[in-house]
Protein backbone atom coordinates (compact mmCIF):
# COMPACT_ATOMS: atom_id res chain seq x y z
CA UNK A 1 0.00 0.00 0.00
CA UNK A 2 1.31 3.54 -0.76
CA UNK A 3 2.79 5.45 2.18
CA UNK A 4 0.85 8.07 4.09
CA UNK A 5 0.93 11.21 1.96
CA UNK A 6 -1.20 13.40 -0.29
CA UNK A 7 -1.82 11.90 -3.74
CA UNK A 8 -3.36 13.74 -6.65
CA UNK A 9 -3.69 13.31 -10.37
CA UNK A 10 -4.25 15.82 -13.18
CA UNK A 11 -7.95 16.28 -13.75
CA UNK A 12 -8.25 15.32 -17.42
CA UNK A 13 -12.01 15.35 -18.12
CA UNK A 14 -13.24 14.68 -14.59
CA UNK A 15 -16.98 15.50 -14.47
CA UNK A 16 -18.57 18.18 -12.31
CA UNK A 17 -19.70 17.13 -8.83
CA UNK A 18 -23.37 16.10 -8.72
CA UNK A 19 -25.17 17.87 -5.88
CA UNK A 20 -28.58 17.37 -4.30
CA UNK A 21 -29.46 20.71 -2.69
CA UNK A 22 -28.10 24.08 -1.56
CA UNK A 23 -25.85 24.65 1.43
CA UNK A 24 -28.54 26.83 2.98
CA UNK A 25 -31.24 24.17 2.70
CA UNK A 26 -28.89 21.49 3.99
CA UNK A 27 -27.85 23.50 7.06
CA UNK A 28 -31.47 24.48 7.73
CA UNK A 29 -32.47 20.89 8.38
CA UNK A 30 -33.25 20.51 12.11
CA UNK A 31 -31.03 17.46 12.56
CA UNK A 32 -28.05 18.88 10.63
CA UNK A 33 -25.84 19.77 13.60
CA UNK A 34 -26.41 16.39 15.25
CA UNK A 35 -25.58 14.63 12.00
CA UNK A 36 -22.32 16.57 11.71
CA UNK A 37 -21.50 15.37 15.20
CA UNK A 38 -21.80 11.70 14.41
CA UNK A 39 -25.47 10.84 14.90
CA UNK A 40 -26.39 8.34 12.19
CA UNK A 41 -30.14 8.61 12.79
CA UNK A 42 -29.94 12.42 12.54
CA UNK A 43 -28.07 12.11 9.25
CA UNK A 44 -30.79 9.80 7.96
CA UNK A 45 -33.40 12.42 8.92
CA UNK A 46 -31.44 15.15 7.15
CA UNK A 47 -31.28 13.14 3.95
CA UNK A 48 -34.93 12.10 3.89
CA UNK A 49 -36.79 13.89 1.10
CA UNK A 50 -33.60 15.78 0.29
CA UNK A 51 -31.80 13.38 -2.01
CA UNK A 52 -32.62 11.77 -5.31
CA UNK A 53 -29.98 9.12 -6.00
CA UNK A 54 -31.22 8.82 -9.59
CA UNK A 55 -29.64 12.24 -10.26
CA UNK A 56 -26.26 10.48 -10.25
CA UNK A 57 -25.47 9.68 -13.90
CA UNK A 58 -22.26 7.67 -13.50
CA UNK A 59 -21.69 3.97 -14.18
CA UNK A 60 -20.04 2.55 -11.08
CA UNK A 61 -19.86 -0.48 -8.80
CA UNK A 62 -18.40 0.99 -5.61
CA UNK A 63 -19.27 3.94 -3.38
CA UNK A 64 -16.62 5.50 -1.12
CA UNK A 65 -17.69 8.12 1.44
CA UNK A 66 -15.35 10.65 2.99
CA UNK A 67 -15.07 9.06 6.43
CA UNK A 68 -13.63 11.77 8.59
CA UNK A 69 -13.56 13.43 11.96
CA UNK A 70 -14.53 17.09 11.99
CA UNK A 71 -12.80 18.46 15.06
CA UNK A 72 -13.79 15.97 17.77
CA UNK A 73 -16.72 14.15 16.16
CA UNK A 74 -17.22 11.93 13.10
CA UNK A 75 -19.31 13.38 10.29
CA UNK A 76 -22.24 10.99 9.70
CA UNK A 77 -23.60 12.73 6.60
CA UNK A 78 -21.24 11.34 3.92
CA UNK A 79 -21.58 7.81 5.30
CA UNK A 80 -25.38 7.86 5.29
CA UNK A 81 -25.49 9.51 1.85
CA UNK A 82 -23.09 6.89 0.49
CA UNK A 83 -25.16 4.06 2.00
CA UNK A 84 -28.29 5.48 0.36
CA UNK A 85 -26.51 5.56 -3.02
CA UNK A 86 -25.14 2.04 -2.55
CA UNK A 87 -28.63 0.80 -1.74
CA UNK A 88 -30.25 2.51 -4.71
CA UNK A 89 -27.67 1.30 -7.25
CA UNK A 90 -26.92 -2.03 -5.53
CA UNK A 91 -23.28 -0.99 -5.38
CA UNK A 92 -20.49 -1.96 -2.97
CA UNK A 93 -20.20 0.38 0.03
CA UNK A 94 -16.53 0.73 0.95
CA UNK A 95 -16.12 1.50 4.65
CA UNK A 96 -12.40 0.85 5.09
CA UNK A 97 -10.98 3.95 3.39
CA UNK A 98 -10.79 6.93 5.73
CA UNK A 99 -9.20 10.30 6.25
CA UNK A 100 -6.43 9.84 8.80
CA UNK A 101 -5.76 13.45 9.68
CA UNK A 102 -8.22 15.89 11.20
CA UNK A 103 -8.10 19.24 9.44
CA UNK A 104 -11.57 20.60 10.18
CA UNK A 105 -12.44 22.39 6.92
CA UNK A 106 -15.96 23.32 8.01
CA UNK A 107 -16.12 27.15 8.16
CA UNK A 108 -12.34 27.33 7.56
CA UNK A 109 -10.84 30.09 5.42
CA UNK A 110 -9.21 29.44 2.06
CA UNK A 111 -5.64 29.41 3.36
CA UNK A 112 -6.50 26.85 6.04
CA UNK A 113 -8.21 24.65 3.47
CA UNK A 114 -5.24 24.78 1.11
CA UNK A 115 -2.66 24.18 3.82
CA UNK A 116 -4.63 21.53 5.69
CA UNK A 117 -4.64 18.82 3.03
CA UNK A 118 -6.54 15.65 3.99
CA UNK A 119 -4.66 12.32 3.82
CA UNK A 120 -6.32 8.96 3.33
CA UNK A 121 -5.62 5.34 4.18
CA UNK A 122 -7.39 2.04 3.51
CA UNK A 123 -7.45 -0.41 0.63
CA UNK A 124 -9.72 -0.35 -2.39
CA UNK A 125 -10.20 -3.17 -4.86
CA UNK A 126 -8.09 -2.35 -7.97
CA UNK A 127 -10.32 -2.01 -11.01
CA UNK A 128 -13.30 -0.74 -9.00
CA UNK A 129 -15.36 1.95 -10.71
CA UNK A 130 -15.90 4.37 -7.89
CA UNK A 131 -18.14 7.29 -6.99
CA UNK A 132 -16.77 9.36 -4.12
CA UNK A 133 -19.18 11.01 -1.68
CA UNK A 134 -19.00 13.94 0.75
CA UNK A 135 -21.52 16.24 2.44
CA UNK A 136 -20.33 19.60 1.07
CA UNK A 137 -17.70 20.51 -1.52
CA UNK A 138 -16.14 23.95 -1.26
CA UNK A 139 -12.52 24.08 -2.45
CA UNK A 140 -12.51 20.40 -3.42
CA UNK A 141 -9.30 19.45 -1.60
CA UNK A 142 -10.88 16.51 0.22
CA UNK A 143 -12.44 14.99 -2.90
CA UNK A 144 -9.25 15.62 -4.90
CA UNK A 145 -7.12 13.77 -2.37
CA UNK A 146 -9.58 10.90 -1.91
CA UNK A 147 -9.66 10.48 -5.69
CA UNK A 148 -5.86 10.48 -5.81
CA UNK A 149 -5.58 7.92 -3.02
CA UNK A 150 -8.03 5.53 -4.69
CA UNK A 151 -6.55 5.89 -8.17
CA UNK A 152 -3.06 5.36 -6.74
CA UNK A 153 -4.28 1.87 -5.80
CA UNK A 154 -5.68 1.10 -9.26
CA UNK A 155 -9.31 2.14 -8.82
CA UNK A 156 -11.09 4.25 -11.43
CA UNK A 157 -12.91 7.21 -9.87
CA UNK A 158 -15.65 8.01 -12.36
CA UNK A 159 -17.35 10.84 -10.49
CA UNK A 160 -18.15 12.62 -7.25
CA UNK A 161 -21.36 13.61 -5.51
CA UNK A 162 -22.11 15.76 -2.48
CA UNK A 163 -25.25 16.92 -0.76
CA UNK A 164 -24.42 20.57 -1.49
CA UNK A 165 -21.66 22.83 -2.78
CA UNK A 166 -20.13 26.17 -1.94
CA UNK A 167 -20.00 28.77 -4.73
CA UNK A 168 -18.16 27.31 -7.74
CA UNK A 169 -17.37 24.13 -5.83
CA UNK A 170 -18.95 21.67 -8.23
CA UNK A 171 -16.24 22.19 -10.84
CA UNK A 172 -13.23 20.32 -9.49
CA UNK A 173 -11.30 20.05 -12.74
CA UNK A 174 -8.82 22.87 -13.31
CA UNK A 175 -9.74 24.75 -16.52
CA UNK A 176 -6.78 25.60 -18.76
CA UNK A 177 -7.56 29.32 -18.52
CA UNK A 178 -7.39 29.27 -14.71
CA UNK A 179 -4.19 27.18 -14.70
CA UNK A 180 -2.58 29.60 -17.18
CA UNK A 181 -3.64 32.62 -15.12
CA UNK A 182 -2.12 31.06 -11.98
CA UNK A 183 1.14 30.14 -13.70
CA UNK A 184 1.38 33.55 -15.39
CA UNK A 185 1.00 35.34 -12.06
CA UNK A 186 3.21 33.03 -9.98
CA UNK A 187 5.32 30.94 -12.36
CA UNK A 188 7.70 29.58 -9.71
CA UNK A 189 5.66 29.82 -6.54
CA UNK A 190 2.58 27.98 -7.82
CA UNK A 191 4.58 24.84 -8.59
CA UNK A 192 6.62 25.21 -5.39
CA UNK A 193 3.49 25.40 -3.25
CA UNK A 194 1.91 22.42 -5.02
CA UNK A 195 5.10 20.40 -4.49
CA UNK A 196 5.14 21.27 -0.79
CA UNK A 197 1.54 20.05 -0.56
CA UNK A 198 2.43 16.78 -2.30
CA UNK A 199 1.44 17.20 -5.95
CA UNK A 200 2.00 19.32 -9.05
CA UNK A 201 0.35 22.61 -10.00
CA UNK A 202 -1.87 21.01 -12.66
CA UNK A 203 -3.55 19.03 -9.83
CA UNK A 204 -4.91 22.08 -8.01
CA UNK A 205 -8.70 22.20 -8.00
CA UNK A 206 -10.51 24.95 -9.85
CA UNK A 207 -11.37 26.80 -6.62
CA UNK A 208 -7.90 26.41 -5.10
CA UNK A 209 -6.27 27.78 -8.25
CA UNK A 210 -8.72 30.68 -8.52
CA UNK A 211 -7.99 31.66 -4.92
CA UNK A 212 -4.22 31.45 -5.42
CA UNK A 213 -4.32 33.35 -8.72
CA UNK A 214 -6.16 36.13 -6.88
CA UNK A 215 -3.48 36.65 -4.23
CA UNK A 216 -2.15 40.18 -4.32
CA UNK A 217 1.58 39.54 -4.26
CA UNK A 218 4.37 37.01 -4.50
CA UNK A 219 4.95 37.62 -0.81
CA UNK A 220 1.51 36.15 0.01
CA UNK A 221 2.35 33.04 -2.01
CA UNK A 222 5.69 32.87 -0.22
CA UNK A 223 3.95 32.90 3.14
CA UNK A 224 1.82 29.94 2.06
CA UNK A 225 4.87 28.02 0.86
CA UNK A 226 6.70 28.56 4.14
CA UNK A 227 3.62 27.50 6.12
CA UNK A 228 3.24 24.38 3.95
CA UNK A 229 6.90 23.49 4.58
CA UNK A 230 6.43 23.87 8.33
CA UNK A 231 3.26 21.77 8.32
CA UNK A 232 4.98 19.01 6.34
CA UNK A 233 7.79 18.90 8.90
CA UNK A 234 5.32 18.80 11.79
CA UNK A 235 3.36 15.93 10.27
CA UNK A 236 6.50 13.98 9.37
CA UNK A 237 7.76 14.42 12.91
CA UNK A 238 4.51 13.14 14.32
CA UNK A 239 4.51 10.15 11.97
CA UNK A 240 8.11 9.28 12.81
CA UNK A 241 7.30 9.38 16.50
CA UNK A 242 4.30 7.14 15.87
CA UNK A 243 2.12 9.48 17.83
CA UNK A 244 -1.56 9.82 17.22
CA UNK A 245 -2.28 12.78 19.47
CA UNK A 246 -2.59 16.34 18.47
CA UNK A 247 0.12 18.29 16.72
CA UNK A 248 0.57 21.56 18.46
CA UNK A 249 1.71 24.07 15.86
CA UNK A 250 3.74 27.06 17.00
CA UNK A 251 1.31 29.68 18.21
CA UNK A 252 1.32 32.86 16.17
CA UNK A 253 -0.85 35.89 16.08
CA UNK B 1 12.17 24.22 -3.46
CA UNK B 2 11.79 27.84 -2.50
CA UNK B 3 13.15 28.80 0.89
CA UNK B 4 12.94 32.23 2.29
CA UNK B 5 13.89 33.99 5.46
CA UNK B 6 10.72 35.22 7.02
CA UNK B 7 10.24 36.76 10.41
CA UNK B 8 7.96 34.96 12.86
CA UNK B 9 5.51 37.84 12.90
CA UNK B 10 5.21 37.67 9.12
CA UNK B 11 4.44 33.96 9.02
CA UNK B 12 0.95 32.59 8.63
CA UNK B 13 -0.77 31.00 11.58
CA UNK B 14 -0.66 27.28 10.92
CA UNK B 15 -3.93 25.35 10.95
CA UNK B 16 -4.30 22.79 13.69
CA UNK B 17 -3.84 19.35 12.20
CA UNK B 18 -3.68 16.07 14.05
CA UNK B 19 -3.91 12.40 13.22
CA UNK B 20 -6.84 10.18 14.17
CA UNK B 21 -6.46 8.33 17.44
CA UNK B 22 -7.11 4.55 17.45
CA UNK B 23 -10.31 5.26 19.38
CA UNK B 24 -11.51 7.72 16.75
CA UNK B 25 -10.63 5.26 14.01
CA UNK B 26 -12.74 2.62 15.75
CA UNK B 27 -15.52 5.15 16.20
CA UNK B 28 -15.63 5.67 12.40
CA UNK B 29 -15.75 1.92 11.85
CA UNK B 30 -18.58 1.48 14.33
CA UNK B 31 -20.56 4.35 12.82
CA UNK B 32 -20.17 3.07 9.27
CA UNK B 33 -21.11 -0.48 10.21
CA UNK B 34 -24.13 0.70 12.20
CA UNK B 35 -25.34 2.86 9.30
CA UNK B 36 -24.73 0.10 6.76
CA UNK B 37 -26.55 -2.48 8.83
CA UNK B 38 -29.58 -0.23 9.27
CA UNK B 39 -29.74 0.90 5.63
CA UNK B 40 -28.50 -2.15 3.75
CA UNK B 41 -29.69 -4.92 6.08
CA UNK B 42 -28.06 -7.13 8.72
CA UNK B 43 -26.35 -9.33 6.14
CA UNK B 44 -24.79 -6.38 4.28
CA UNK B 45 -21.23 -7.37 5.08
CA UNK B 46 -21.68 -10.89 3.77
CA UNK B 47 -23.32 -9.64 0.58
CA UNK B 48 -20.65 -7.00 0.16
CA UNK B 49 -17.90 -9.59 0.47
CA UNK B 50 -19.61 -11.70 -2.20
CA UNK B 51 -19.73 -8.68 -4.47
CA UNK B 52 -16.09 -7.90 -3.73
CA UNK B 53 -15.09 -11.48 -4.59
CA UNK B 54 -17.03 -11.24 -7.85
CA UNK B 55 -15.35 -7.91 -8.64
CA UNK B 56 -11.97 -9.39 -7.88
CA UNK B 57 -12.61 -12.35 -10.19
CA UNK B 58 -13.81 -10.01 -12.92
CA UNK B 59 -10.67 -7.88 -12.72
CA UNK B 60 -8.44 -10.99 -12.85
CA UNK B 61 -10.22 -12.23 -15.97
CA UNK B 62 -9.72 -8.85 -17.64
Amino acid sequence: MPRLSVYRLPWRDFPDVVIQTTVHKLRSRPAYEQAKRGAGQAAFEVLQELIKPEKIPFVFDTVVPVMQFDRDKPNALPIVYAAAIAKHFEAYLETVVRQVNVVSHTFADAQTRILGQPMFMGKIQPGSRVVIVDDVVTYGSTLANLRGWLEKQGANVVGATTLAAGFGGTKLALPDIVRDRLLDRFPRQAEALANELGFSAECFTNREARFLAGLKSEHEMQRLIVAAQELTLLQERQQSLGRTNEIDPPSRA
Amino acid sequence: MIHSKMSSSDKLKLPEIRFLTPEEDQHLTDLAEDVAEKMLGPDWKERQEQRRAALSEESVQQ
